[in-house]
């Protein structure tokens, strides 16, 4: 009996440090699910190691709440451990720049820049009939139409979780909407800015220097028991900063 | 069986050949030049202009300048003949004496243009040989040296410094590259550097030095050094194979409207050309479709494949992809699929490494990701060479071919990460990222005491200007019609963070990007 405390003990410990990652198994749960470490340690403790491997997660956010910054962090994540990573970008707001000064391998990332939002469907399906991608980010940040949002919400989105089952794909649904693929997604996170940073002295030598993120769980889904766990509140802050150095002129 | 080298050098390369295209140059003066002037430089003369003190890399006014003023006697009255450099006369040249050369021996290696080995292991009499060598490229109006020895490098630094005929029998080598500089050897700068520095010059001083102190000094590379000087070193020999077509073709006894049918054909020519790939272990590397139609004109697609292999299938789904976005257009009477071999794909997947997209699944995604979305977006992104925010590049996704730097053989293994760690050679920093807006929709800004205070723009924002920070100027390509001059700011309106810009001269704000 001591021993099991000391377990769960060191296990609550190493969770609260952001290594939940490193634990091998969820004694509560038996054994746990691969999971892709999101490259943010904080949202990584929040779920228990990273968003579950051959399943959809979603990521909300308003615009400016950090939700592509955290998606490019776990794309960098990804290609830093040598995973072929995918990024639809239904509505064409890709930023290289940005995406290579969050560390993201551009080598190891196909980008797929959509004319149309609606083509973001059709490419999201050959890129998972391809195989063999770690990481498929699917991007709606950009599409604010109402019906275009409830158009996606009809999608046979549990077709597509069952292309990527059993496979070592995590598809990274990320909107301005929340449950865009509630029916399939095991996980939701949901981003809030808490506040910009702004560093130096106003009309002199003023800058964006980042922003502080606050991600809280929705809900996450343990994939072997197909049953929503208990909604908890937990959330996490981590920060954001702006990538190159800007000098104000005045 | 012993090997024999012959090494052809043909001096000055593209001076001759330039000689040879044109007959009245050999009995001048001539150097080749390079560049646009007035920043043209010498690339190669001819015997005669080097007497004059003519040398690579000079510029050409100096060239001439030093010709006009240099001793006369030799050349009384001549003129500096100057041409600039003739790269397909090049390739001709070479051509025909690699031609001309796998008459003497079956077995040559093409260095680089100019200089030839031949192994002539075998032959009845390896110096008829070597005098058919050296006839054989006067005949061709490339008068060059020829030198024959056991060993590879000293026939190299035989025909490179000997003129005619050279036989460098055994026991012979080290008298002749003692004598050399060390430039000879195939030496990186920093060693070479590091010889001058020791007062090392010749290949014989370069012989001497102790072994063990040199390499420890100038890496393990330096043991092969030491053996070429000595005249030890046995390099593989890579023998010269001469390109070979795959071309199949077929006239249909009537005209083919329909892609079916083209399909059918063009899968039964090239299952015909991939087998003949894979029996000589090559893959494609480029794929030429040519269709005859019915005006007798020929349409041709070209199909590059990021990755190459030998799958019929995925050779015909790309063909089908590619015709039915850019269709002919007019009934088709024939068909020419020419294939462009390349060397196969050589990287193995690791067992530690995460699994990657097959390549043959991914050219056929790639081709229809391209079909469905337009050309040019869907690729590996680029970091454009440009400081405008909205411009993106792809090039061609193939992660599978990227090659890891190999470890150092000197430190103990690694031991392999688990799948799951996040590597943290470098530290891993948070960005917030800028969503580009494409094309950048306008805005309406108010502007008071020089500072944006209110911004407005349909369906993204319109309130007042939190907090700003700006501007900053920036502006291209100014030399073209695409000129552009922006002052930017990054502002705080409402929740959210924009980047803005005022488009200079005409004032036209937009919004450039979102940060998020």
């Amino acid at each position: 009996m001591a021993a099991v405390v000391t377990i769960a003990h060191l296990q609550g410990l190493l969770r609260e440090r952001g290594f939940a990652h490193s634990l091998p198994w969820q004694s509560s749960r038996g054994p746990a699910a691969p999971t892709a470490p999101s490259g943010v340690m904080a949202l990584d403790a929040l779920l228990e190691g990273g968003f579950a491997r051959g399943q959809i997660s979603e990521i909300s956010g308003a615009l400016s709440s950090g939700c592509t910054g955290a998606a490019m962090a776990m794309v960098a994540a990804a290609t830093r451990r040598g995973e072929a990573t995918a990024y639809i970008d239904a509505t064409d707001n890709f930023h290289p720049p940005t995406a290579q000064q969050a560390g993201v391998d551009l080598e190891r990332l196909l980008l797929v820049r959509c004319q149309w939002p609606r083509e973001a469907w059709d490419a999201v399906n050959l890129v998972v009939g391809a195989g063999g991608f770690g990481l498929i980010v699917l991007d709606l940040m950009g599409t604010r139409s109402r019906r275009f949002l409830q158009e996606w919400q009809m999608r046979p989105w549990l077709k597509l979780h069952r292309s990527i089952e059993n496979s070592p794909t995590t598809l990274l649904v990320a909107a301005t909407h929340k449950g865009i693929a509630a029916h399939a997604a095991v996980a939701r996170v949901e981003f809030r800015r808490k506040e910009a940073q702004w560093q130096g002295l106003a009309g002199v030598s003023f800058v964006l220097g980042g922003m502080e993120v606050e991600a809280a769980l929705a809900y996450q889904r343990h994939p072997r028991q197909g049953k929503r766990s208990p909604q908890r509140e937990q959330s996490c802050t981590f920060a954001l900063q702006v990538g190159g150095e800007r000098e104000a002129t005045g | 069986m012993q090997a024999i080298y012959a090494c052809l050098h043909i001096p000055d390369f593209a001076a001759a050949a330039l000689q040879r295209e044109e007959r009245r140059l050999p009995h001048s003066p001539l150097a080749v030049f390079t560049g646009k002037a007035p920043h043209c430089v010498v690339h190669a003369a001819s015997a005669a202009a080097r007497a004059a003190g003519i040398r690579e890399g000079m510029p050409l006014a100096e060239a001439r300048t030093r010709f006009a003023a240099g001793p006369r006697e030799a050349t009384p009255g001549s003129v500096l003949c100057v041409r600039e450099r003739d790269q397909a006369a090049e390739t001709l040249a070479w051509r025909e004496t690699l031609e001309m050369a796998l008459t003497v021996s079956p077995r040559m290696e093409d260095v680089q243009p100019g200089l030839l080995m031949a192994d002539f292991a075998g032959l009845r009499d390896p110096h008829a040989a070597a005098r058919q060598l050296a006839n054989g490229a006067e005949a061709l109006g490339l008068p060059g040296n020829v030198a024959v020895s056991l060993n590879r490098f000293v026939a190299e630094c035989a025909a490179r410094t000997q003129s005619g005929i050279t036989h460098v029998f055994p026991g012979q080598e080290s008298a002749l590259l003692h004598v050399l500089p060390v430039e000879f050897l195939p030496l990186p700068e920093e060693a070479r550097q590091t010889l001058y520095r020791w007062g090392v010059e010749t290949l014989g001083a370069f012989a001497a030095l102790p072994e063990k102190a040199v390499v420890d000094r100038l890496g393990p590379a330096a043991t092969r050094w030491l053996r070429m000087a000595h005249g030890q070193d046995e390099p593989v020999f890579q023998p010269h194979q001469p390109a070979e077509e795959f071309e199949e073709s077929i006239d249909f006894e009537w005209q083919v409207a329909d892609l079916e049918s083209l399909a059918f054909v063009l899968s039964s020519l090239l299952k015909k050309l991939c087998d003949r790939l894979d029996r000589k272990n090559l893959a494609v590397g480029k794929f030429l479709l040519g269709l005859k139609l019915a005006g007798g004109t020929w349409y041709e697609r070209e199909l590059l494949l990021p990755t190459a292999h030998t799958d019929t299938k995925t050779f015909v789904a790309l063909a089908r992809l590619d015709l039915s976005s850019h269709p002919p257009g007019e009934p088709v009477e024939g068909i020419r699929v020419t294939l462009q071999a390349s060397p196969r794909r050589v990287a193995q997947f690791s067992l530690f490494e995460p699994v990657q997209p097959s390549p043959e699944k991914l050219d056929v995604t790639l081709a229809r990701l391209s079909n469905l979305v337009g050309e040019g977006r869907a690729g590996a992104p680029m970091v454009p060479d440009s400081h405008r925010d909205d411009a993106c590049l792809v090039k061609p996704f193939c992660p599978a071919t990227r090659i890891q730097p190999s470890k150092p053989r000197n430190r103990p293994a690694a031991v392999p990460a688990p799948p799951n760690a996040v590597r943290e050679e470098e530290p891993f920093t948070l960005r917030m990222a800028l969503r580009c807006l494409r094309p950048a929709p306008e805005a309406e800004v108010r502007i008071a005491r020089a500072v944006p205070v209110h911004v407005a723009a349909r369906g993204l924002c319109n309130g007042r200007v939190g907090r700003y920070a700006g501007p900053w100027r920036s502006g291209g390509e100014w030399w073209t019609e695409e000129e552009w001059d922006f002052e930017e700011w990054d502002v705080a309106v409402g929740a959210q963070l924009f980047r803005i810009r005022c488009e200079l001269p005409r004032i036209q704000w937009r919004i450039a990007g979102v940060y998020d």
